[in-house]
């Protein structure tokens, strides 16, 4: 393969102003993690110990194999939400690795409001374990919740992606023989409950770990029964009378053992076959991406600038390179895996389509995964772009990304506008990963755009009753659209509300591409089975 | 190299490749796509470096650069701000500076 050239001289102004400015991006994007990564703050992070319990983040670094990485998603979900009392939204998720396997970990923060479920707490659990079934990683439930958040009871509890599809997925998953395992190292209450009682092995820790449907001060309520937390759903009932329960460990520690012991009696399938090779740094620094992306967002800029700075050795294989030139696909490697890159370099055409759809075409056939490099202001519009059929052509390559069998990974590097993030394999088009840069942005069109199309609908309007709109009233149409775009379109946004797995520094790119596919290759990969085509 | 009883001459492989190097885009002059010319950099006469930014094009959210592909003299400015252009439409008749 042809290592790719760059044109970027990174001794220009041009680069510099862009790196700074980028930097900034980087640096608030870390400050936010940070943050995030505190939890409930230090007063309760103190009493959390002093009860001889670890924090979600120890307890998953004691159970990860020594020096691997943990794939964290998330960490801003629920970020300025709820007057931003639910940090992390309370949950930690992540893919990471015990005894030289992948498994998927979701752990209750209890110093976040007890580590109670708000509304993106369910979203965020629901997700790890979506990520679990799609990619057939065992999940492991590190329990220590209070149950929903009372007061949202309406956004957590009835409906079908609530509280309830939590254990519908435990039951599925296990019929699919994904193991499900829970280590109880807190409160367990009602709903809750039924994580460990419907998993597959359950651990529970002597004095903080319980489990029952009703609480001591419910039961007073219900029964009159005085009854401590302890004696109604401790260890010892569990492992000795009940039988919910089945290995009982004297603290977080002996839990955490137990797990990793679990775990290494799993048994699971050897992974999907496919041709690696080792891993090779790209030839140009990656850091360098922040001087490729222009500090004003209305500059277009060569992605064929970024794929050299993500893919092994910055190596090549250019598909249909002079044919619809608004997208470069072409083969690389990330992390010694084989990829079929898609990457935006302008408005998509119908050639643009068609030439993507191809491509993935070949990605299917050859059971290669798939990348795509999402930086799209959207489909061509006008006359001469509808009567050419790009709504057809649009239609191809959105149905190829919608059916393609083979594991899908999305990365929004700048824009994400429109149809063309359909096109592009945006969430709803179920990629196994989806990731943001900071200075990502998403919306269905852009503000000003949207601002005028609704500023004409009301024009029309008036004009046909004989009226017409002040420069003053075209403003107060405007303004309050471009000032929801603005705020909406942000990366923050989306992270707070779990439209992505979360936003990542550039440089950090490679990084969890290669382990989503390596993550990926625990699920086999079916052959193609394409829909219909319009033609 | 002796093996099983027979007798083989290696000499080293050279892998020879044809491939060449891809040609330097000189740039172009015509406009990447349909849209609004929302800036003129230059006028007739005006002597360009290569880089230089002659126009500025908005479509579809963004805004595309029309930059000198080399050193020379403008000789016709085609389209004035606010004007429409098609894509391949030629922005600027740039005649290249003789070395």
């Amino acid at each position: 393969m042809d290592v790719i050239e760059s044109n970027i001289s990174t001794s220009s102004k041009e680069f510099k102003e862009n790196y700074k400015h980028y930097e900034k991006f980087v640096d608030d994007l870390k400050k936010k993690i940070n943050v995030a990564q505190q939890g409930g703050g230090e007063d309760k992070i103190k009493l959390h110990k002093s009860r001889n319990k670890m924090l979600a983040r120890e307890r998953i670094d004691a159970l990860l194999d020594p020096d691997t990485p943990f794939m964290e998603f998330n960490t801003l979900a629920a970020y300025e939400m709820y007057e931003n009392k639910s940090p992390c939204a309370g949950i930690v998720t992540g893919i990471g690795i015990i005894h030289g396997r992948e498994v998927v970990i979701v752990a209750n923060d209890a110093t976040v409001t007890g580590g109670t479920y708000y509304p993106m707490t369910v979203k965020k659990h629901l997700r790890a374990q979506e990520i679990a079934m799609q990619n057939n990683l065992p999940c492991i439930y590190l329990v220590d919740s209070g149950g929903a958040f009372l007061p949202m009871q309406d956004e957590v509890f009835p409906d079908r992606e609530h509280f309830g599809r939590i254990f519908y997925n435990q039951a599925v998953m296990s019929s699919m023989g994904i193991p499900q395992i829970s280590a109880v190292m807190g409160s367990c209450t009602a709903g809750g409950a039924y994580v460990p009682a419907m998993s597959d092995e359950t651990i529970i820790v002597k004095g903080t770990g319980t489990i029952f449907l009703g609480g001591p001060p419910l039961v007073k309520a219900a029964t009159g029964e005085e009854v401590s937390a302890e004696d109604l759903g401790g260890a010892d009932v569990h492992c000795r009378q009940s039988g919910v329960s089945d290995h009982y460990a004297h603290d977080d520690g002996e839990a955490i053992h137990l797990v990793r012991n679990i775990v290494e009696n799993l048994n699971r399938p050897e992974k999907t076959h496919i041709d690696i090779r080792e891993p090779e740094d790209p030839v140009y620094d990656i850091k360098e991406i922040y001087g490729v992306i222009p500090k004003d967002s209305r500059r277009p800029f060569d992605v064929r600038e970024i794929i050299a700075r993500v893919v092994d050795g910055s190596r090549f294989h250019e598909f249909k390179a002079l044919y619809g030139d608004t997208i470069v696909c072409g083969f690389a490697r990330i992390m010694g895996y084989p990829v079929g890159i898609l990457a935006n370099n302008g408005v998509l055409f119908s050639e643009s389509a068609i030439k993507g759809t191809h491509f993935i075409e070949l990605c299917c056939q050859r059971k290669i995964p798939l990348v795509f490099l999402q930086n799209i202001t959207g489909f061509m519009v006008g006359k001469k772009y509808e009567a050419g059929g790009i709504a057809k052509d649009g239609a191809k390559m959105v149905s190829a990304v919608a059916t393609a069998n083979v594991p899908k990974f999305t990365v929004i590097l700048a824009g994400s506008f429109g149809a063309g993030n359909y096109g592009m394999c945006g969430r709803a088009y179920g990629p196994r990963q989806l990731w943001m840069w900071p200075n990502a942005r998403i919306s269905v069109m852009g503000g000003e755009q949207a601002a005028n199309v609704l500023l004409t609908v009301k024009q029309d309007q008036l004009w046909r009753e004989g009226k017409a709109l002040t420069k003053k009233e075209e403003k107060a149409i405007t303004r309050p659209i471009l000032d929801k775009y603005e705020t909406e379109g942000n990366p923050y946004y989306s992270t707070a509300r779990i439209w992505d797995d979360g936003i990542i520094d550039p440089i950090d790119t490679r990084m969890v591409l290669g382990l989503g596919i390596s993550a990926a290759l625990n699920a086999p990969i079916s052959d193609w089975k394409p829909g219909v085509f319009r033609m | 190299m002796f093996l099983d009883g027979d007798v083989f001459k290696v000499r080293p492989v050279e892998l020879t490749s044809t491939r060449k190097t891809k040609e330097k885009d000189e740039g172009n002059l015509s406009s990447p796509i349909s849209g609004k010319i929302v800036n003129v950099k230059v006028k007739e006469g005006d002597s360009v470096k290569k880089g230089d930014v002659l126009m500025v094009i908005e479509a579809m959210k963004m805004e595309y650069l029309i930059r000198a592909p080399f050193d020379g003299k403008v000789e016709k400015v085609n389209f004035k701000e606010k004007d429409l252009i098609e894509i391949g439409q030629n922005t600027v008749e740039l005649v290249k500076k003789e070395a």
